[in-house]
């Protein structure tokens, strides 16, 4: 299973790689933006995506909306990690179809919980 | 006719309006002039400001950056020691097998068969090994929760991405007044062009932030959070 981790923070990347290893998951890329992001899925591919909301050049919802046009990862596991805690911002995200979401400061089981939430209703749906 | 409270006959006519107003510019010019230099004071130590609160923000990243450093290295070190653990706990189970055989062994040998020295030594070798195995269970624990704490450290580093938010928005906040406090200096007739036309200084803060973000340990946010998406996925979004 590859992950690919999107946040503009090198701390926040690094925090969730950290996790994801703890919990077994070694195979990780990153991003620093949407952009990069998006780039790099379509040219290397990912299982798993957990991305930051707030970023330059291309936003976290802007990159879901990019993924979810895109037919190829129509399905793809989208977990949106952010700062953002109002009702309206979740409401958006879940709009745009990301399949979770988590307000940071996230804790290992938080993610943990959320990640095998996620594959359980996508390997269910599949 | 009488003189009023002591003035002269001649001071006691209506003075010209156009007179009079511009005694009263004369009077405002210095609280103009004061004023003028407050903003100029102000707005000249407003990129100073901006700075500080930049130079937070990047010792801030680095003590981060340094710590994590530390932190993985830690971890792998850990990791180095849960390697061995496993090893020498592999070769203390090697041990029990190799001191069960001997244990058959002796049984099976006439000449040892009962005898109590070797009786003694067998189970002295069973017992050293079993020891030996629970201490490097014990090892794994110990390896197991330090990984656990600095794992628990890392976590709270969020922190870092979390205030440089709150430093990027108190820094816009910042800004958006030098920028008013120019246009300001700019009414006035001898602006100090060089802090009118100022521009922001580069901060090393993010360019994109949530003005909301707080480091807020507590799960009701997450909880209220699950509660919508529970009942946005029970509508069959
Ligand atoms: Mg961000």
């Amino acid at each position: 299973m590859k992950f690919l981790v999107v946040d503009d923070s090198t701390t926040m990347r690094r925090i969730v790689i950290n996790s994801l290893k703890s919990l077994g998951y070694e195979h990780v890329a990153e991003a620093a933006d949407g952009k990069e992001a998006f780039q790099k899925l379509v040219a290397e591919g990912a299982d798993f995506v957990i991305t930051d909301w707030n970023m330059p050049e291309m936003s976290g919802l802007e990159l879901t909306r990019a993924v979810r046009a895109h037919a190829q990862f129509a399905d793809l596991p989208i977990l949106m990690v952010t700062t953002r805690a109002f009702k309206e911002d979740v409401v958006e995200a879940m709009k745009a179809r990301v399949n979770n979401y988590i307000i940071k400061p996230f804790t290992p089981q938080g993610l943990k919980e959320k990640i095998e939430q996620i594959l359980k209703s996508t390997t269910a749906a599949a | 006719m009488d003189s009023v409270q002591g003035l002269p006959e001649s001071q006691h006519s209506p003075e010209n309006p156009v007179t009079s107003f511009v005694t009263a510019l004369h009077g405002i010019i210095p609280t103009l002039d004061r004023i003028r230099l407050f903003i100029e004071d102000s707005t000249g130590k407003i990129p100073q400001a901006s700075k500080q609160l930049s130079s937070v923000a990047t010792a801030t990243e680095v003590a981060t950056t340094e710590i994590l450093d530390l932190l993985e290295r830690s971890t792998q070190t850990l990791s180095d020691v849960e390697t061995s653990v496993a090893k020498l706990k592999s070769i203390s189970e090697r041990q029990q097998l190799a001191g069960a055989a001997l244990r058959a062994l002796a049984a099976s040998l006439p000449s040892t068969n009962g005898t109590s020295a070797w009786s003694e030594h067998v189970t002295a070798i069973e017992e050293s090994n079993r020891d030996a195995s629970t201490i490097c269970e014990e090892l794994a624990g110990f390896a197991k929760s330090a990984k656990d704490d600095i794992m628990s450290i890392s976590i709270a580093l969020q922190v870092q991405d979390i205030t440089s938010q709150q430093i990027a928005g108190v820094s816009q906040v910042i800004e958006s007044v030098r920028e008013q406090l120019s246009k300001a200096l700019s009414n006035f007739e001898h602006p100090i062009e060089s802090l009118a036309d100022a521009t922001a200084p580069s901060l090393s803060v993010p360019k994109v932030f949530d003005h909301g973000a707080s480091y807020d340990t507590s799960q009701d946010r997450q909880e209220s959070a699950d509660e919508i998406i529970k009942r946005w996925q029970q509508e069959g979004h």
